[in-house]
């Protein structure tokens, strides 16, 4: 709590003693330190579970280092093993569906293509969740902007933890903001020369939807709660001005049962990632998972090997549900929609086929020709036409 | 002349001869005055007297006699005077003040001066040596020569005050020099010396008087006021330990001294006096950082100093993150910082004491003192209650910060609120000159809010009773009864389910007596017994509003009682070793009602592995932990003013803040030691050698010292701390080694006086175990969070005339040790950053320049009020000096960030007042 006011602390020192306190500065990485990271998430949902390996990278690359070619396994203490297969590169899925079971302790196990070896402490949950509502809030954010705040009520059954974590997946509809229903095609004419045709278009771009997954890591407990019940935990908020909630946005929101541990490491590591107060520095150093390795005990092994329980539940929110559409309009994806008119044929046929334009109207009689940025009647651009499986309008 | 006289009575009491009996007369006086009286007696016998005039000026007799001897009837007349007489041959008497004329010629006198030293069986006459030639030294006489006294030192005490105010001249200095005894007066400006029979030159110094010498002929025990004239020409100089060469002489290693009243021109930032920021100066002694609450002193956490204030112990002494100093400038007197060897009067923490009084205020007359600075003021006031027995001071200090807060353009901060306060009141009471009362109270409060939904606030609450006793000419006692409280609270108001209140909350009440017994002037005895009980609320959340949903929960309270018995002896074995043993034994039990938890061997204690819970009843004792305590320090002339010491501590701390950040902050809380978190212990050793020059005129000194503590807490990474019922599951416990040279050159007068101090210091901390969980870096050693190897200090202050003065500061610091990421990677969706061995990188190296120009009101004795103006700027060089350097996980990436406090000059004007 006290770590997200900090940007304020900052600014109130900074105004109390007119001075600048906080600037971005350039730094140099020293002491790199190449560490295997493990992502894995074993639940109670029988599917093909996944494991994710990767590999540290210094500060100042960006980009995905996966871990490939590695021997992954995990061990029940009731003598099966599952075995996984990597199917693109890092990704690790089993070879078969299976589900953890309530009571039993799980082990992941991991050989390199170096051939090192790392394992696991035995992990295992205990007691389900549900959620019992997930719900939208109209409010302010700290800078006084409006918008929606997304929450979630969750409980747990009696043997539960009491820990939860949560991800997400949005799919929101993008509605283009101006429609068409011609298109200008460049062809070469019988004299083999281009020439400017109007069509009728072929694929539907007026409705799209689009997905994004949550990369924040959402936590709660209830352990200072007289029942096993979280009200209100927070998830998301979005903007008034963020279009993807401009027409009908979904949420699917994954409820984890977590351990105790796993509260624990993914606490630090949001504690440890967030901006810090300026007076109360949290020390940091070397977060330590439940992996090791079984070669080199002081080697540094990332990441985290969670078995818990899951369940989920799928929302769907309406602009109009939140505001009054007369008096707060809808946001868009584009910003403007500055017209072309090209008259020159040159011009025409530059427009026709350019990526970043469409043609808005023709008119036969006068043959003018009008042009408009893509996204603003191609919401293709934007995401794909094709309708979920799960939608519901 | 009267000299002479005493060479003429010396060389007649040679010659006397057995006399026949004086007769018997009768005679009467009803308030005559003594002159008078020896007309009388004249007229009445045939007796002649001899004697100085000035000598009876004073005295006054009444008493009538019936045919009674002349030799009773003057014993009665001299009874209550200074006088003694002497009858010679014929029928002369003379009249001598102070001395005793001696018919026989002492047996003594021709001995070896070695064996003269030998407690004699008979009273000791004292001769005094004419001096030569003209003399402007005054001199004094204590007491009347008494033949059957057989003591060889008496007892010298008195009051010094300044002559012009009456105010008590606490720190002033008053020595025989020429048998290397003195000692300094107390706050109410009152001393006691032990001094040998005869003649001595007493002198004082201090630094805001001028200094006096007197001639001092004892004869027993007695008193000496002195009245000191105040030196304008000193004033504003900035000077510690004040005490002449006394940094030389005693034999206590590594105390550092600060009189507030000496440090007023020293550079400020935003205008505060502050003592304890003038302390960061001396070497030693540093804090984390800029803005850093805590002090490390040689190496140690912040958690290990006492800080007492008038006998109560200060939780935290810090306003604003660190910022100012909890302590009003103008109510605080001196501060004593025990960084070496610890008086065993002082135990429950490792590393140092500081040791900070309050002023006692003028018992004569109405005085005050304010003044007006940019963030705040203050103001004191000295009350007189009872005329020279009582007063009262009063002080009050205040930020205006919430005022400008509200009146911020800007959004942002409309919610925002910073405010402090503190209020000190001392209340003093002479008694008599054997009992005395000093009675303090203290409170101070934080109240700060970043956001609109959270409250932070913080308050020290200390109350202290002193009564002190002089049992007689040798022994002396204190009994303090000490009370202290540190709360803090977070309210958290969102308006939903989540809604809290949450505090924590430290109470401790100290009980002790401590007494002195001067038994002789080798031997000088301190020794006493305290004992403390500590409360502990370490947690409690509530839910705020009808709506919340949380669950009450109230951490089940702590109760500690920390006992010790101490004794210590400051023996003087030759002129020129002096040694001070001191041994305390301290006992410490965790109380009930309790419960308390058994954790499986062999695996890391979790919640998972508690095999046994142990319930306790009330003030059952749960844990004892008990152990001596060695407190050893000596001191050996190698020549005059050249002295070598050296000394050996041993500590136990019972009570550890806990803590997961790098420095320290106000929502830290403290725990007691209980069956699972062990005592810390420490035992450190100094060497040093002191040097003055040029009549004290510049101290220099170098000093040595190496720590080893075992079970100095830390934690795990990212441990949750506030509210955790296990908390001894998230507590590392580990070995801690620290060494480092001190070096000081002080030059206290002149013109041009300060210092320069530097040390070279390096702390050290090892966290091992056989978990993984409970290792840090691989369970090696690592530098700890204040490891700051060179830290050089310099502070002067250059006198232009008798107004106006410049000062200056520079301090420079090896940046201190942090842990930086060494990597990225992606976890979750987001990539993040993972860091290195702890403490493996360090920030840039810390620099500052700071100067102030003071100018002092001019000393028109009629003036209403004597001011004082500072025109000070902090950071002149404008240096960015680095706070910390974080990292922060935004959108996916990871983006470095540099912190720093005050990054471009700051100037200040403070305006101070004293009426």
């Amino acid at each position: 709590m006290g770590s997200k006011n900090t940007p304020y602390l900052y600014l109130l020192l900074c105004f109390l003693f007119l001075q600048g306190c906080v600037e971005p500065i350039e730094f140099e990485n020293e002491g790199f330190e190449n560490a295997l990271v493990v992502e894995a998430t074993i639940t109670n949902e029988e599917k093909l579970q996944e494991v994710l390996l990767s590999r540290s990278f210094p500060l100042d690359f960006t980009g995905a280092f996966p871990e490939q070619g590695a021997r992954v396994s995990i061990l029940d203490n009731t003598g099966n093993q599952f075995f996984f297969n990597e199917t693109t590169p890092g990704r690790y899925v089993s070879l078969n569906t299976f589900n953890a079971v309530e009571g039993r302790l799980y082990t992941l196990e991991i050989t390199t293509s170096d051939g090192k070896n790392y394992t696991s402490d035995a992990s295992g949950f205990k007691g389900t969740t549900s959620i019992e509502s997930v719900y939208g809030v109209l409010t302010q954010n700290q800078e006084g902007v409006q918008g929606v705040d997304i929450r979630v009520n969750s409980t747990g059954s009696q043997e539960n933890t009491g820990y939860y974590r949560y991800e997400y997946i949005e799919t929101y509809k993008i509605l283009s903001r101006y429609f068409r229903y011609r298109e200008a095609v460049l062809i070469t004419n019988n004299n083999n020369s281009p020439e400017v045709v109007v069509v009728e278009k072929t694929i539907q771009d007026n409705t799209c939807y689009n997905s994004a997954e949550s990369n924040e890591i959402l936590l709660s407990n209830s352990t200072s709660m007289n029942q096993d019940r979280v009200v209100g935990s927070f998830l998301r908020f979005i903007r008034q001005d963020n279009p993807i909630f401009a027409n009908r946005y979904s949420i699917l929101v994954k409820q984890y049962g977590i351990s105790r541990e796993a509260f624990s490491y993914y606490q630090s590591l949001k504690e440890l990632s967030e901006s810090e107060s300026l007076f109360s520095q949290i020390q940091p150093g070397l977060l330590a998972g439940n992996m090791v390795s079984l070669d080199n005990p002081s080697e540094y092994v990332l990441g985290f090997f969670s078995v818990a329980s899951v369940t989920e539940r799928r929302v769907y929110f309406n602009y109009v549900d939140f505001y009054d559409p007369f008096e707060q309009p809808k946001p868009h994806f584009t910003d403007s929609c500055p017209l072309e008119y090209p008259t020159q044929l040159l011009e025409i046929q530059f427009f026709a086929q350019s990526e970043q334009y469409r043609l808005y109207s023709y008119d036969p009689p006068s043959g003018e020709f009008i042009f408009v940025s893509a996204p603003c009647v191609d919401c293709t651009l934007l995401g794909t036409n094709v309708v979920p499986e799960f939608w519901e309008d | 002349m009267r000299f002479t006289i005493f060479i003429i009575l010396l060389l007649f009491s040679f010659l006397s001869f057995s006399q026949e009996a004086l007769p018997k007369i009768s005679v009467n006086f009803q308030d005559v005055p003594l002159e008078e009286v020896i007309e009388q007696l004249e007229d009445k016998s045939r007796l002649k007297f001899y004697f100085i005039e000035d000598w009876l000026a004073d005295y006054r007799f009444t008493g009538a006699f019936e045919n009674t001897s002349l030799e009773v009837i003057l014993e009665e007349i001299f009874k209550e005077t200074l006088l003694n007489f002497y009858r010679m041959e014929g029928n002369k008497i003379i009249l001598t003040r102070n001395n005793v004329i001696y018919d026989q010629f002492p047996r003594d006198v021709f001995k070896n001066p070695a064996e003269s030293t030998v407690e004699s069986s008979e009273a000791q006459p004292v001769f005094i040596a004419a001096a030569q030639g003209q003399s402007n030294i005054k001199t004094v006489y204590i007491g009347k020569e008494d033949k059957t006294n057989k003591t060889r030192n008496f007892l010298l005490s008195g009051y010094a005050v300044e002559a012009e105010s009456n105010r008590p001249l606490p720190s002033l200095t008053v020595m025989i020099r020429d048998r290397n005894i003195g000692t300094v007066t107390n706050e109410q400006g009152y001393y006691e010396l032990l001094v040998p029979v005869g003649s001595h030159l007493l002198e004082t110094s201090s630094l805001d008087t001028r200094p006096i010498k007197v001639r001092l002929v004892i004869y027993n025990n007695g008193e000496l006021d002195m009245q000191l004239e105040e030196n304008f020409e000193q004033l504003g100089e900035i000077l510690l330990a004040a005490k002449s060469n006394q940094n030389v002489r005693q034999a206590i290693t590594g105390l550092e001294q600060i009189n507030v009243k000496e440090i007023k021109t020293i550079p400020l930032v935003l205008g505060e006096r502050d003592i304890l920021k003038v302390a960061t100066t001396l070497p030693g002694i540093s804090t984390a950082g800029e803005g850093a609450a805590g002090f490390n002193v040689r190496g140690g956490r912040a958690d290990q100093n006492l800080i007492l204030l008038d006998d109560a112990v200060l939780y935290n002494p810090a306003h604003f993150f660190g910022i100012f100093s909890a302590l009003n400038p103008f109510t605080s007197g001196e501060v004593n910082i025990y960084k070496g060897s610890i008086p065993a009067e002082y135990g429950g923490r490792l590393s140092s004491v500081f040791d900070i009084k309050t002023r006692k205020a003028n018992t004569q007359k109405f005085a005050g003192e304010a003044s007006i600075g940019p963030v705040t003021s203050s103001l004191a006031l000295e009350i007189p209650v009872v005329k020279e027995k009582s007063a009262l001071l009063l002080g009050g200090r205040s930020t205006y910060s919430d005022w400008i807060l509200q009146n911020l353009d800007e959004p942002s901060l409309k919610n925002t609120r910073a405010s402090f306060y503190d209020i000190i009141a001392k209340y003093h009471h002479v008694i008599n000159e054997n009992h005395d009362v000093e009675v303090t109270g203290y409170f101070s409060k934080d109240v700060f809010s970043i956001t609109s939904d959270s409250l932070f606030s913080y308050d020290n609450r200390l109350g202290s009773l002193r009564y002190n006793h002089r049992f007689n000419s040798k022994n002396r006692g204190s009994l303090i009864v000490s009370n202290s409280n540190y709360n803090f609270n977070i309210d958290y108001q969102g308006g939903n389910a989540n809604d809290f209140k949450s505090g924590y909350r430290i109470s401790e009440t100290e009980i002790k007596y401590n007494l002195n017994y001067l038994y002789s002037d080798k031997h000088n005895f301190n020794y006493g017994v305290s004992s403390k009980l500590y409360v502990v609320k370490p947690g409690r959340i509530e839910p705020l509003g009808e709506e919340s949903l949380v669950e009450p929960l109230n951490i089940s309270s702590e109760k500690g009682l920390e006992s010790s018995l101490y004794v210590a002896d400051n023996f003087k074995i030759n002129e020129r070793l002096l040694i001070t043993a001191g041994l305390r034994f301290s006992l410490y039990n965790s109380l009930g009602p309790g419960i308390q938890n058994t954790y499986e061997q062999g695996i890391p204690r979790s919640e998972f592995t508690i095999i046994e819970v142990e319930e306790f009843g009330s003030n059952e004792v749960m844990h004892t932990y008990a152990g001596p305590e060695m407190r050893f320090s000596a001191r050996y002339f190698l020549a005059p003013e050249l002295s070598l010491k050296g000394s050996y501590n041993t500590t136990y701390q019972y009570i550890h803040t806990l803590s997961n950040n790098t420095t320290v902050s106000p929502t830290d809380t403290y725990k007691l030691s209980d069956n699972n978190i062990k005592p810390q212990s420490a035992s450190q050793y100094t060497l040093g050698l002191y040097k003055n020059f040029g009549n004290d005129m510049y101290e220099t000194s170098v000093e040595g010292y190496y720590r080893e503590s075992k079970d100095i807490l830390d934690f795990k990474v990212g441990a949750q701390l506030f509210l955790n019922e296990n908390i001894e599951t998230e507590v590392l416990q580990g070995e801690g080694e620290a060494y480092g040279v001190e070096f000081l050159i002080r030059k206290s007068l002149g013109n041009l006086n300060g210092w320069i101090g530097y040390s070279y210091s390096r702390s050290f901390l090892k966290l091992d175990s056989e978990f993984r969980e409970e290792r840090v870096n691989n369970g090696e050693f690592f530098p700890a969070n204040f490891d700051k190897p060179h830290d050089f200090s310099f502070v002067g202050n250059y006198k232009l005339t008798q107004r106006f003065s410049l000062s200056a500061n520079f301090v420079y610091q090896t940046g201190r040790p942090v842990t930086f990421p060494i990597g990225k990677y992606t976890f979750n969706g987001a990539d993040y950053v993972f860091y290195s061995d702890r403490n493996k990188f360090r920030i840039p190296d810390y620099y500052r320049l700071d100067v102030s120009f003071n100018v002092e009101g001019n000393h028109r004795i009629k003036k209403f009020a004597h001011s004082f103006w500072n025109v000070s700027v902090y950071n002149v060089l404008g240096r960015n000096n680095p706070y910390s350097v974080f990292f922060v996980t935004e959108n996916g990436e990871v983006k470095a960030y540099q912190s720093s406090i005050f990054s471009i000059p700051i100037p200040t004007i403070t305006y101070n007042f004293r009426f």
